[in-house]
């Protein structure tokens, strides 16, 4: 056909005028117009329909992957918070003891301070024998830091009980709670001597401790104090035990039994102070 | 048959590029699919269909998202006539030919625009827009151009694109 042999042979020119014709249009569309030409509320009206829908789905898709990337956003710092709090809440845990502990030494050490003619050591409780009750428990100090057999553990509220068998860096002590523990004491205001023996048998725990061969005169009653006597060669004297609670006097016996209830919390012991030696001695 | 492919092809294009290439964008850049695709036209196809090809599709863009009638249809145009020149004179199998001219047309493009800026008395600095435009955009562009390439390439093959225009 002539008209494509045409355009075969002139195609640059072909390019060259409708680029100038091109150009010319670009120019004069972007000159600021107040209406629309003819052309373009044509085209206009032919393509709106199209680039609506074309604009709904593109908003569409838009909408659904923003609101997945928000969401995963949210996942992120919700885990990401979540684990903060564990954090935060494992840390306030921690705090707490710390505080508590603290509260705890401190009041040890004022015992320390008070009783100042004697050795102490601190030693925190690693283990006791299942139950409620402190009966016999081990601490966390032994020979190599100076601990030996039959030493004095104390709190700041009174004596404990004592070591009865010591390894390298642990002990074990028996409490004055426990059934096998004896130890000499001695009621503060009446001077009554008598033997306080530990009420934690087997199957009877109610952690007291019983005082027992008080003379039939004693004018023991509730209330008094019972110390340590100082007697027999391990316990210092003037150790607070417990308070009298029940004075009583079995039918076959020769003498009174006073029922005392200890100073020490036997179940809950966190911390004591073992008793080296006294400074005067 | 063909003439209506290309058409398709130029009208789907239109479609992804404004619904799904805003997510795609990296740094409000988003690649130049429609040029790929004068290319492949222009290496496939040759002139007079790419030129024509880039003619339709800068209009349809002009029409759709600019404000300059002509605007696009020039630079694709002329791209397409171009590229379209070395039309059976390069090996059009090879993924890399289609690279080297879309980063070629990417640079053309920019300066075409830079032009059209300082004529229109927009200050801007060639440098700058190269930097933040037209160097992120040729990159991103030369990206994804194997990709389209390869499928256009197929199309290609396909048997009915295989009839010719016969006019005489």
């Amino acid at each position: 056909m002539v008209l494509l042999q045409f355009l075969r042979r002139h195609s640059l020119a072909i390019i060259v005028a409708v680029s100038l014709f091109l150009l010319a249009l670009a120019i004069f569309t972007s000159q600021p117009r107040g209406s629309m030409s003819f052309l373009e509320g044509l085209v206009g009206e032919v393509i709106s329909p199209v680039q609506k829908a074309i604009y709904r789905a593109a908003s569409f898709i838009h909408g659904s992957i923003a609101e997945i990337k928000e969401r995963r956003n949210l996942r992120e710092n919700y885990e990401q918070l979540k684990e903060r709090v564990e954090q935060l809440e494992k840390e306030l845990l921690r705090m707490n003891e710390l505080e508590k502990q603290n509260q705890r030494l401190k009041k040890l050490l004022d015992f320390a301070v008070e009783r100042e003619e004697l050795v102490v050591t601190g030693a925190r409780v690693t283990g006791k024998d299942p139950g409620n009750w402190f009966n016999v428990f081990t601490i966390d100090k032994g020979k190599n830091q100076g601990i030996a057999v039959n030493m004095a553990v104390v709190t700041e509220r009174g004596l404990v009980g004592r070591i009865i068998e010591v390894g390298p860096n642990w002990a074990k002590v028996r409490s004055i709670v426990d059934a096998q523990s004896s130890i000499s004491g001695i009621v503060e205001r009446t001077r009554d001597n008598g033997i306080v023996k530990g009420n934690n048998a087997f199957g009877a725990e109610d952690g007291t401790c019983s005082m027992v061969y008080l003379p039939l005169d004693s004018e023991v009653s509730e209330g008094d104090k019972v110390i340590t006597s100082g007697l027999g060669d391990f316990l210092p004297k003037g150790i607070y035990i417990g308070e009298v609670i029940k004075v009583v006097r079995y039918k076959k016996d020769l003498y009174k039994t006073a029922v005392i209830k200890p100073g020490v919390d036997f179940q809950r012991l966190e911390e004591v102070l073992i008793v080296k030696a006294r400074s005067d001695e | 048959m063909k003439i209506w492919v290309i058409a398709g092809v130029l009208l789907g294009n239109l479609i992804i590029q404004s619904s799904l290439f805003p997510f795609i964008e990296v740094y409000g850049v988003r690649p130049d699919s429609l040029m790929v695709l004068v290319i492949s036209f222009a290496l496939l196809a040759g002139n007079p269909t790419s030129a024509v090809a880039g003619l339709c599709g800068g209009l349809l863009q002009d029409i759709l998202f600019g404000q300059n009638i002509g605007f696009y249809a020039l630079q694709y145009m002329l791209i397409g006539y171009f590229v379209g020149l070395v039309y059976g004179k390069v090996f059009a199998g090879k993924l890399l030919i289609p690279v080297f001219f879309v980063g070629i047309a990417t640079i053309f493009r920019g300066l075409f625009a830079f032009l059209w800026m300082y004529f229109a008395g927009v200050d801007v600095s060639l440098n700058w827009l190269f930097l933040r435009t037209i160097l992120p955009e040729m990159i991103y562009t030369v990206i994804v151009t194997p990709i389209i390439y390869y499928y256009m390439n197929k199309l290609y093959r396909h048997k009915f694109m295989n009839r010719r225009w016969y006019f005489d």
